[in-house]
Formats: structure tokens, sequence, C-alpha cells
């Protein structure tokens, strides 16, 4: 009987020279440039990703899970509340930066993340592998018993929470109350809470003309957690009545009302307007992936990486330093972070004093603003970004003016 | 790396190489790196820089590569930068964040940014 080699037999089959590919050649995959898949396309998220390729350019492949193909800026958010901006001036689409740093988009939701072997399951079934895995996806509500969000607005995250607030708002009449609640801390945005009371306040008496509305703020801070004076001012100035240690412990959505104790009282308001701000964690996707320790996600901030596992990076509200949680800081940490993970590629050693920034100004009415500046340094013996120095300025016009030159560097070097 | 499915070879799709024109579209900087034109040249591998890690921070309120999209300062090509960071008073924004930074920081930096004018 004649012998067929496998060549011969292949000849035989007309496979002719595929045969002698591998399967892995066939599927057009064997290209090794590492890639880093981001996974959220906010302010640290789509930040991250365009500086990986402005610095490390046609090295690597980067790509950006994000389920939403416009972002919608809470930043400048309160804005809306009294009707100086739309959700459409604050929105942000990825066309043009995606296409300009080589970003391959994927506007899916992450089912799975394989940290074993690397890969990501998206809704769709589809698998993607990575070298080095970015998440940077907000933040996570908890709420103190189930309510309806349509309802009782949180309007932390931007786009549809914050119209369906502003629509209550535009529907209250004189005499009626808003009664707005801050979570402990950490919670995303620290003076954005008190930012909201004195811009409702302002609105409701000097554009809307009524004298008898009521703002009520509940604390669940000892005292105001930032720039203090600034705001103790703009809350006297805007007639805010402010309860610091009060704790909500129920929400109705049916008749807004909210308890709250302080200590052993324990006391229920109605409202006609509730803007609950619930207790903040990091996203689903980071507790889903077995990365969080309490609830945030525990990183070495030189370079954001998990202490849980590696090649995992968790950035913005989400990661568990004690920097703030904010869009701008946001920004500045996925800058180290891409910087770590180019350096980590390529064989190079951290950089060992990675510095980071936040800074934000804070409407406290139609035509005033404050704001607030720290920038972080690295410290060896404790491992932590801690404080290099911090100040702020008071509410003047002038600062309203700057806050659009502020925010409008940011947007264009976070989205364009 | 793992072998990568069917699927991701689909979805890595090249995309072609961003090529720089050069033009500026109006703003300071005249290197490849002007991110407020359309295009921008991408390089071939990651070069570490102290002063462009630490002056991207600048970025949050000076522009990308320093190129201010408005009325506040670029950062462009600023040979006494220590001096500009410290322009303003005391109870200055500008002030409060250069504060935060170590005149070798702030050296590096200024490195950094003559470059982006060349």
């Amino acid at each position: 009987m004649k012998t067929n080699s496998r060549r011969d037999f292949i000849k035989l089959m007309g496979l002719g020279s595929l045969a002698s590919v591998s399967p892995t050649l066939l599927n057009g995959a064997t290209d090794k440039t590492p890639h880093i898949v981001v996974v959220g396309g906010g302010f640290s998220g789509i930040t991250c990703a365009k500086y990986l390729k402005m610095w490390g350019g046609s090295s690597i492949k980067v790509t950006v899970i994000e389920p939403s193909k416009t972002y919608v800026s809470p930043i400048l958010s309160n804005l809306v509340l009294n009707g100086q901006k739309s959700t459409t001036d604050l929105s942000f689409t990825y066309d043009k930066s995606s296409s300009k740093y080589e970003l391959n988009m994927l506007y899916k939701q992450v089912s799975n993340i394989d940290k074993q072997n690397r890969t990501i399951t998206l809704d769709d079934s589809q698998v993607i592998n990575y070298d080095k895995l970015v998440l940077a996806a907000g933040i996570d509500f908890e709420q103190v018993n189930s309510y309806d969000y349509n309802k009782v607005p949180h309007a932390w995250q931007s786009g549809t929470q914050i119209n369906i607030l502003k629509q209550q708002i535009d529907s209250m009449k004189n005499g009626d109350t808003f009664v707005m609640s801050i979570p402990p801390v950490p919670y995303r945005c620290p003076p954005g809470p008190y930012e909201r009371a004195c811009v409702v306040a302002d609105y409701l008496k000097n554009t809307k003309g009524y004298a008898n509305c009521k703002v009520l703020v509940l604390d669940a801070n000892a005292k105001i957690i930032v720039e203090e004076n600034t705001f103790t001012a703009a809350f006297a100035k805007h007639g805010v009545e402010y309860r610091p240690n009060s704790s909500v412990t129920a929400v109705d959505d049916t008749t807004k009302s909210v308890t709250y104790s302080n200590g052993a009282t324990e006391h229920i308001l109605s409202a006609t307007v509730l803007n609950i701000i619930p207790k903040q964690k990091a996203a689903p996707i980071v507790f889903n992936a077995g990365l969080t320790s309490a609830n945030w996600a525990p990183v070495n901030p030189l370079s954001y990486e998990s202490v849980l596992f590696d090649n995992i990076h968790i950035i913005g509200d989400s990661q568990g330093t004690s920097q703030p949680k904010a869009g701008h800081i946001g920004n500045s940490e996925a800058k180290v972070c891409a910087d770590a993970i180019l350096r980590k590629l390529n064989g190079i050693a951290l950089y060992s004093a990675p510095k980071t920034n936040s800074a934000c100004y804070s409407p406290t009415s139609k035509n005033e603003a404050s704001w607030l500046s720290a920038v972080y340094k690295y410290d060896t013996n404790t491992q932590s970004m801690i404080l290099a120095h911090k100040g702020s300025g008071v509410s003047t016009t002038k600062h309203y003016t700057d806050m659009f030159m502020w925010s409008g560097n940011l947007f264009a070097d976070t989205f364009a | 790396m793992k072998n990568t499915t069917l699927l991701l070879g689909v979805s890595l799709l090249p995309f072609i190489i961003a090529c720089s024109s050069g033009e500026d579209k109006g703003s300071k900087g005249s290197n490849n790196y002007n991110p407020n034109g359309a295009t921008i040249t991408l390089p071939s591998s990651y070069t570490p820089d102290t002063g462009q890690l630490l002056g991207a921070q600048c970025a949050q309120c000076h522009g990308t590569n320093g190129v201010s999209v408005n009325k506040w300062d670029s950062i462009v090509g600023e040979d006494n930068l220590h001096k500009e960071m410290f322009e303003y008073e005391n109870t200055h924004i500008m002030t409060a964040q250069a504060r935060g930074y170590t005149p070798e920081e702030i050296n590096n930096i200024e490195i950094w940014v003559q470059t982006l004018s060349q």
C-alpha cells in the first residue's frame, strides 16, 4: 500500500499552502503588539486611552469599551438645574478623538472578566484578549431602601438624571421645599452638593422670583467638607438651611419624604423635590472582578495597578487611594497610569514621584463661583498620595468666568 | 499573549496612521504634537520623559501639550516657567497649584514645554 506523507495528503485534498499555516494565523491574529483595554469612557478612561496612544503610539493597541456613544459631563451639570446649560451643551462623543488617537471603540457592556486568562467577555458574547486592563467605570450607589430614581433622583450621574431633577425643580411653586442629602465621605465631587444647594436656592429666589421656597441640606458629615468658609457664607447669602450629622435612614418616593437620624433621634422631612445623593462605592465591574476592599479598589498610586491582581489598573472614582473623586483628578490619575503601563511594557522602572492635581470651580449662583485646588505627591513612607499643597478662593463673578476657561481646557484635554 | 479569537481579529481593524499636517490652526506650537488640529502624529515607540509626565498635569487647565483652547495661557515654549507660575497674587489659583511643585519639577516641565515649540 502506498504510504502518503502528510504533505502528499494535503496536496491531494487541495488544501495547498493554507494547510501549512496555523489556525491562529488564519484568524489574522498573530499580532504581538500589546493590547490595552480601557473600560469606561469618562474623564479618567478616555484620558488614559488618549495619552496611552499619544505617548505609546503604534507600539500599542488600545481598545475602549464604553456602553454609550455620548458622555454627558457631571462637571458643570448644576448649571443645567438653573437653566444656564443644557445636557446637550455638556455632551461629548468619541468619533473625533478615537480617529485621531487610533482608539478602537466598542460600544458594549462587559459581562465578565477572566483575570487568569486576561480575557473580557462582552454582552454580545465577543471575547477580547488584553495584556493590560484599565477599569475606569466610575461609581455605584447604595440605596438605604429600594426607591425609584425617576421619582427621587440622585442626579449624581449626568444626562437623564439631571434632566429629571431639573424638571422637578422647574415644577416647584412659591413656598415649596427642596431637600438634598449628602452622603458620608468619600463621594464623587466633594464641593458638588454644596454648590448645587446654592445654585438651586439662587435660582428659586432670584430667577423664579419665589421668596418663600425652602432649600434644606441634610449632610451625613459632621461639617462642610471642603471650602467651609465659602459655602457657609454662600448658604447664609442664599438662605440655605444646613443640618450636619444627619444620616438618611429611609426614603419614601411616593410621599417624597426622608427619614434621617442625627445621633439618637430620628426625624422625618417631607419635600416637594427630594434629591437624595446616595452613599457611593466602586462600580459593579470592579466588585465583580474581585478587586475591591471595603467599597473601593486598592491600588498602587505609582501605577494604579490593583494590589489584588496584576495587570489590571483602576483609575478615577472607583480607585481606593485617599485622593478625592472627581473628573479633573481622574484625568490626572489617567496620565500617571498611562505612563506606568508604558514603562511596564518596556521594562522600565515606574516613575517614583508622580504628581496629581485636583482643581474645581463651583458655581454658587448664576453669576458667581468659588474654586478649590490641591496638588498631591507620593509619600514613600505610607506608599500613598498625600497633599503637597491646597488652596481655595471665595465666590466672585471673576471666578464664574474663569470656570469656563478651566472646564473648556479640561473637556478638550479629555475628549478632544 | 494568548491566541486571539477570530472576533478579536475582526475587532482590531487597522486604522490609517494619522499624518500630522504640521499646521497649528492658529494655536501656538509648531511641533507634531499639536492636539487641536484634526490629526496628530503618533510616535512609533514610547520614551519616558519626566518633564512630559509632570507637564501633562498642566493640561487640565492649559490644554493638551500646553496648547490652550481658550483665553487661559498656552504654556508651549515658556522659557521662564517658574516666574510665570508664580506671577499671580497669593490668592490666585495658579499660585495654589504652583506651590505643589518643587523647583526641580518645574525645571523638568520647562525643559519639556521648550521642546513643544521646536
